[in-house]
């Protein structure tokens, strides 16, 4: 006979209390010690971590052709980083990720529209216009991209002629909104490229079928017609008088127009005296 | 005669067949690959309304993962483990080729991945069609290319085990399905690297499996059909090669002994 | 029907070379009973796989005579092993199969064969519980599906209890009656006396002695295990 055997059958009862007494008083240290103990992992480590997206080229690599489930791995830590808060605030690594996520995922839309609007916020608008680019090349159907890149310059760079542009670009694309070009035209209105935007204006006016929109545009065709002919005018000034008008009353002082014209739109001409310019202005 | 031949080759394919489903590792691994791809729809609700994209992509690329463990694990084995077990003196004793054996052995994996693959592959289509009430046509177009992977893997990992021992069999096998995905990386690397390493890298480009060839994945996330001229020629290249696989194989496997 | 002319085979090993077979010949004639002896290691089991084409010779030529002669071997090999996840019955169905039995002829042949090796309660049991006598007893249930002209058997007594061998005298004796050809090595020479047509004893990679075991013993009292071992002292 073995004697261990013997043992555990004889105090077979026993052993058993003695080992659940152990595991019961080991169960209640573990429990004390999780409700009143200090944390032992520091918690500044749990805190924060940026992300460290590989570079496209990099990332193409090490996708080994599952390009398209990395570029989504990649998608959701963007948006954990970008929901989950930037202790220091500057959300340094998210051009890099829109970018690693546009050269995996080359076709990947929502991430182009997603980086227009959420990258100029954070101080990158660079950046959003490269992204924009990028994205135009890559998906030259989707009007999305022109749309969003020329809000970017309107918005962030003030550079209403790049913001005509990609609204122009944005209104031949299939599906854009019917006010595209009206919106592109309203850009070129803003600056000295006022006969690019008359045509816009003409063009809607004659071919929208959205009564709201073929008003205003044929509104801001007469509007700007009767800019031209201000601006004609002040010329023939300048050329009889060898001086700037001094004011849009001046030219009806000396019979170069009859009345001042009132536009349809109801704006006043803005003239400045100095130029020699007529403004759109509100 | 000939009927005779190939009915040796199937009584051989469903005994292998019935010997890796009956264990019990397999089960666990379709649940585990199910327990995946059904996480892709966690994923997918933290993905900014991209659930469709993430859910597709994960699924498809988990089960990749799946069918290659499957491959790595139970294709390298099967026919070490017949030697090992002794097994084979049962089967080879009786009116059964060394090739007979073999490409039992061959087609009873193939049998036992595909049937994996469309396990999976039916959660996974499931798993889209609720999702977006679509039957995603790429996304089976993918899982049979997948299925094709796995079966030239299966060759390959079969050939190398016939004169190495099954780890280092599965993994060199592991290594060439790397290789094989890196190949669009390692064309391109080629092309703009000095003649020398151009002339290497392109030896491995061409010479080794083209798995990228059967990576249909990333088209699925945008429903994209492959071309017919690519559904063809992959299916040419990848008859050519399983081919070519198995008769190296076999020549290998004829001069074994036991 | 089993003629085996100068076969040789060398082992290459770490340690050296292995000259297991030297020019063995031996011819089973049509309705014998074979023993095959030899102290273990001395290539009766090369020999018995050479035949059934597990290896190959260097040298040498086998030649079997009769019709699909492939067809009509049973074969059971040494310490023989079964598939883990098949049944008894499900093993015998396999091996049939691979001889293209018909599905019903097999369905009717594995309880009587599982009758005759004793194994009828087992019939639904997983291999891998058999002991190692039963699954002696599959394997030449195994061999005898396919209703073989020739057995070949490779140390069929081994593992067996005193039970089990003197079924197996039984059915060996049975099946010669049946005018099947039985060649079967063994290292256990008590019952082969009494079973055995003719004898030829293995040894250094040689037949040193071949003939009717009583015609060897005729001229002396000993039995056969003391004439063994004074053959192999004396060719040492």
């Amino acid at each position: 006979m073995n004697s261990k055997k013997d043992f555990l059958t004889s105090y077979g009862a026993l052993t058993a209390i003695f080992l659940l007494a152990i595991i019961f008083l080991g169960q209640l240290n573990y429990d004390a010690w999780n409700a009143f103990a200090a944390p032992t992992i520091p918690t500044s480590l749990n805190n924060y971590i940026e992300p460290q997206p590989l570079s496209g080229n990099t990332a193409k690599i090490a996708a080994l052709g599952e390009n398209e489930f990395l570029a989504n791995i990649y998608w959701l830590e963007l948006i954990q980083y970008y929901g989950g808060g930037d202790p220091s605030g500057k959300y340094r690594k998210l051009p890099d990720l829109y970018n690693t996520i546009t050269d995996l995922s080359p076709k990947f839309l929502t991430a182009y529209q997603n980086g227009l609007l959420v990258l100029p916020g954070e101080g990158f608008v660079d950046q959003a216009i490269a992204l924009g680019k990028k994205g135009e090349e890559n998906l030259p159907n989707s009007w999305e991209i022109p749309y969003y890149l020329g809000l970017d310059y309107h918005i962030y760079k003030k550079d209403y002629v790049a913001a005509a542009e990609e609204f122009t670009k944005a209104s031949k694309l299939p599906g854009a909104p019917a006010n595209t070009a009206y919106f592109a035209a309203l850009y070129y209105s803003q600056t000295d490229q006022r006969k690019i935007s008359y045509d816009l204006f003409l063009n809607i006016a004659q071919t929208s079928t959205d009564p709201y929109l073929k008003d205003r545009a044929q509104k801001y065709a007469d509007h700007l017609a009767i800019t031209f002919s201000l601006q004609d005018a002040i010329t023939a000034f300048q050329n009889k008088y060898h001086r700037n008008p001094n004011s849009l009353q001046d030219l009806v002082d000396k019979k170069i127009i009859n009345n001042i014209p009132v536009s349809p739109l109801g704006f006043p001409f803005n003239y400045d005296s100095k130029s020699g310019q007529i403004s759109e202005g509100k | 005669m000939i009927k005779k031949y190939f009915k040796t080759i199937g009584v051989i394919a469903l005994n292998t067949f019935r010997e890796t489903i009956r264990d019990r590792i397999l089960y666990s691994l379709i649940g585990f690959a199910a327990l995946v791809i059904a996480a892709g729809l966690l994923a997918g609700s933290v993905s900014l309304g991209q659930d469709l994209r993430v859910i597709e992509s994960f699924g498809l690329t988990a089960m990749l993962i799946f069918l290659l463990i499957i491959t790595l694990f139970v294709g390298t084995q099967v026919v070490w483990r017949e030697v090992e077990r002794k097994t084979i003196y049962l089967t080879l004793t009786k009116p059964v080729t060394r090739d007979q054996f073999y490409l039992g052995k061959y087609f009873g994996i193939c049998l036992t991945t595909a049937t994996s693959a469309l396990i999976m592959g039916a959660m996974f289509l499931l798993e889209i069609y609720f999702k977006a009430h679509i039957f995603s046509v790429p996304a089976l177009f993918s899982i049979i290319w997948m299925i094709f992977e796995v079966w030239l893997l299966t060759a390959l990992g079969l050939m190398l085990s016939t004169f190495t021992a099954p780890l280092s069999s599965a993994i060199y096998t592991f290594c060439l399905a790397l290789i094989g995905h890196a190949s669009t990386s390692i064309w391109q690397i080629a092309q703009k690297s000095p003649a020398a390493l151009k002339y290497i890298l392109d030896v491995i480009y061409y010479l080794f499996p083209n798995l990228e060839k059967f990576n249909l994945r990333n088209e699925v996330v945008y429903a994209i059909n492959p071309p017919f001229s690519q559904v063809w020629t992959t299916v040419v290249y990848f008859i050519g090669y399983t081919a070519l696989l198995l008769v190296l194989g076999l020549m290998a496997f004829r001069s074994d002994e036991f | 029907m089993l003629k085996i002319k100068s076969l040789s085979k060398t082992f290459y090993q770490t340690k050296g070379e292995k000259n297991v077979l030297k020019n063995l010949s031996l011819e089973v004639k049509k309705g014998q009973v074979f023993g095959f002896l030899g102290l273990n290691g001395e290539g009766k089991t090369t020999t018995v796989k050479i035949i059934a084409g597990l290896l190959f010779a260097d040298k040498g030529k086998i030649t079997i005579t009769g019709d699909n002669s492939r067809e009509k071997i049973g074969f059971m090999s040494e310490n023989p092993h079964f598939y883990d996840h098949l049944k008894v019955n499900e093993t015998l169905s396999y091996v049939g199969e691979l001889f293209g039995i018909e599905k019903e002829k097999i369905n009717i042949k594995i309880p009587e064969l599982l009758k005759l090796v004793g194994l009828e309660k087992s019939a639904e049991t997983p291999t891998k519980k058999l002991s190692k006598g039963m699954r002696q007893r599959l394997s030449f249930a195994t061999a005898l599906i396919n209703d073989p002209e020739l057995l070949i058997l490779d140390e069929p007594l081994d593992g067996l209890d005193p039970l089990g061998r003197l079924d197996f005298k039984k059915a060996i004796l049975a099946l010669k009656k049946q005018g099947k050809t039985i060649f079967f090595s063994t290292h256990i020479l008590a019952d082969v006396e009494e079973i055995c047509d003719e004898v030829a004893i293995l040894h250094n990679g040689k037949i040193i002695e071949q003939g009717n075991p009583k015609k060897l013993l005729g001229r002396s009292k000993k039995t056969l295990e003391e004439f063994f071992v004074e053959k192999v002292t004396q060719n040492d």
